[in-house]
């Protein structure tokens, strides 16, 4: 059985990653693990999916509850991970609240610490979160409420239309996921729901397919998982 | 007014000499150090200085040198005092780059007199400091500043017992002796406490217990009173040991500081105190050492924010320390002063002093506690 860690910053990633996992593994045989950090160093696990004779991926994802916790965790397990049999880890990022400007010192200093000896680790960005994704994907907008049209949203970001113009430019589309979904009456949280809400709107297959070609960081993401479920 | 540069040294010329470079404060600030470092040497430093400008303690050790820059709005002040065998050398106030008080060995010197503007020679004790007992609000006001600003420091020991075990003693008229509000020992913790209900009443026992809340400790009231259980005789009367209780939310009955954890009453006996210093004394300067001590990581986390967040509203200036993983990893790195001694000499970096590799740091990804861990540590390379 393959093994892979997935490190993320919160639950809307841990969330999102689930689901893309699934949808891109579909009848290949998965087992994912979830776990949340709690007190001090320690994980509690949220869901884990029944491990058989027949699995042969096995994915644990860990919320870390904070950004600067992604690299952290993953040293203070690296090390026991591979002695699991673990074959890479993953660590997945935000780099906002920092600027566009600071992604060149961002990518300098990935690696720092990070050790080599026990097994493969790709520490990774998403510029400059990992809703500029979502927002990428315009059609799940209708599907929360269908006044939220392609027109709709390129009127609330101001002329940003984010079916031609990349959505890595955007400081904060955590932000501008929220000013669109307030146009109907909603709002985009940090919340289990709300985060919920948007993850199972979205259409994988775009993501998967086409989305990923424009979006370099979500490129790379997914070419890991991909790699991992050859 | 705000302490914004310190340096220290003492028995400068001797092996136990122990001394820190000059470093900036904030308003905030966290010192940072391994175990040893000199962090509570070095709050102590700031408390003492603090005691000694407005006479609430002699020159207590033997030497002591010590330059001092405070912000009162846009007056800027330098204090400087130096002292060897507990007799002054050299005392100087300086205030907007006009030097106001420059005395020396022998007790003689100069100071400023308001009113005729104009300076005058003066002599005073030799182991008394110029800024005490020259302190005239008419004559010399500039002196007025600095007493008012170490009369409102205050230190708490978050790592001791804060009073848990202690009690207060009134008399039959109901009357207490004055706590000790600068450096609450012991029993002074129910005596401010009993201040602060007589003064304040229910605004400060709301305020105690929505913050002891907002640490998950569930509590419906807070109250002084005897407990039934003590009974101190001494040879005029019968007088009843007063103590802190309790009441949880699930729990109908009082329970007394005694049986409280001891991390419970530490965060109990802390709001005490900043609330009433808060309420009652405006202080200018809250030094806390050790915090986060004994809590476990939501509530130490939970702490730093709050406390954080208290300072930020409020005029004080806060300086704690500490050595606690939570602690570290939620307070923001711009407010780090991170002490590294070798021998008795001591650096403190920080963001203002150090902001290369500080600012570096922030691109790791790491968190805050490996800052102080990691190779980082050695952040005085930025001085080669």
């Amino acid at each position: 059985m393959k093994k892979l860690a997935i490190f993320v910053e919160g639950q809307t990633e841990r969330l999102f990653i689930y689901k893309l996992i699934k949808e891109i593994a579909g009848n290949r045989q998965v087992a994912i693990t979830q776990e949340q950090k709690i007190q001090g160093q320690n994980f509690t696990i949220i869901e884990a999916e029944r491990i058989t004779d027949e699995t042969k991926y096995y994915v644990l994802i860990r919320d870390c509850r904070n950004d600067d916790q992604v690299k952290t965790s993953i040293i203070e397990v690296a090390e026991s991970l591979a002695k699991k049999r673990y074959e890479k880890i993953i660590g997945l990022r935000d780099v906002y609240p920092k600027r566009h400007s600071e992604i060149p010192e961002l990518q300098k200093w990935r690696n720092y610490r990070v050790p080599t000896k026990h097994l493969p680790i790709n520490i990774m960005l998403a510029v400059m979160e990992i809703e500029a994704w979502f927002l990428a994907e315009t059609s799940h907008f209708i599907r929360i409420d269908p006044r939220l049209t392609n027109d709709t949203i390129k009127t609330v970001l101001g002329g940003f239309d984010p079916t031609v113009n990349c959505v890595e430019l955007r400081y904060h589309p955590a932000q501008d996921l929220d000013a669109i979904y307030h146009y109907a009456g909603f709002a985009y949280t940090k919340r289990k729901n709300n985060c919920l809400r948007t993850v199972d709107s979205l259409d994988y297959s775009a993501l998967y397919l086409s989305l990923q070609n424009t979006i370099p960081c979500l490129g790379s993401f997914i070419n890991e998982i991909d790699t991992f479920l050859a | 007014m705000i302490l914004k540069k310190m340096k220290y040294c003492e028995y400068s010329s001797l092996p136990k000499a122990w001394c820190f470079d000059e470093f900036n404060l904030g308003k905030i600030n966290l010192l940072v150090g391994k175990n040893a470092s000199g962090k509570t040497r070095t709050l102590s430093s700031i408390f003492n200085i603090a005691n000694l400008v407005c006479g609430d303690v002699q020159l207590i050790f033997k030497t002591g040198d010590y330059a001092l820059e405070l912000e009162n709005g846009t007056d800027k002040y330098k204090y400087m005092l130096k002292y060897e065998n507990k007799a002054i050398i050299k005392e100087t106030l300086v205030l907007n780059d006009v030097t106001l008080v420059d005395r020396g060995l022998d007790g003689t010197g100069i100071i400023l007199f308001e009113e005729n503007k104009n300076f005058l020679k003066f002599q005073v004790p030799n182991n008394q400091l110029a800024c005490v007992v020259r302190r005239d609000s008419i004559q010399h006001p500039f002196f007025q500043s600095l007493y008012d600003w170490g009369k409102a420091t205050r230190l708490y020991s978050f790592g001791t017992e804060l009073g848990r075990t202690s009690f207060a003693v009134y008399n039959s008229q109901n009357s207490i002796d004055n706590p000790n509000l600068k450096e609450p020992s012991a029993a002074d913790v129910v005596r401010i406490y009993k201040k602060g209900i007589d003064q304040y009443g229910n605004e400060y026992n709301n305020l105690i217990i929505k913050s002891m809340s907002e640490l998950g400790y569930n509590i419906k009231d807070i109250g002084v009173e005897p407990n039934p259980d003590i009974k101190i005789i001494n040879s005029l009367a019968e007088l009843a040991g007063h103590m802190m209780f309790v009441v949880e939310e699930d729990i109908d009955t009082k329970i007394y500081q005694l049986k409280l954890s001891q991390g419970m009453f530490r965060c109990l006996s802390l709001f005490a105190e900043l609330y009433y210093a808060k309420l009652a004394g405006n202080p200018d300067l809250i030094i806390i050492d050790d915090i986060g001590e004994g809590l476990d990581f939501e509530r130490s986390t939970s702490l730093i924010k709050m406390l954080i967040d208290i300072a930020k509203n409020s005029s004080f200036q806060l300086i704690m320390s500490t050595n606690d993983r939570f602690v570290m990893n939620n307070v923001p790195l711009e407010y780090w002063q991170i002490i590294q001694r070798r021998g008795g000499h001591c650096k403190i970096y920080n963001y203002e002093n150090s902001k290369r590799i500080f600012s570096n740091f922030e691109y790791t990804g790491l968190s805050n506690f490996d800052f102080f861990a990691t190779d980082f540590n050695s952040i005085g390379q930025e001085d080669k």
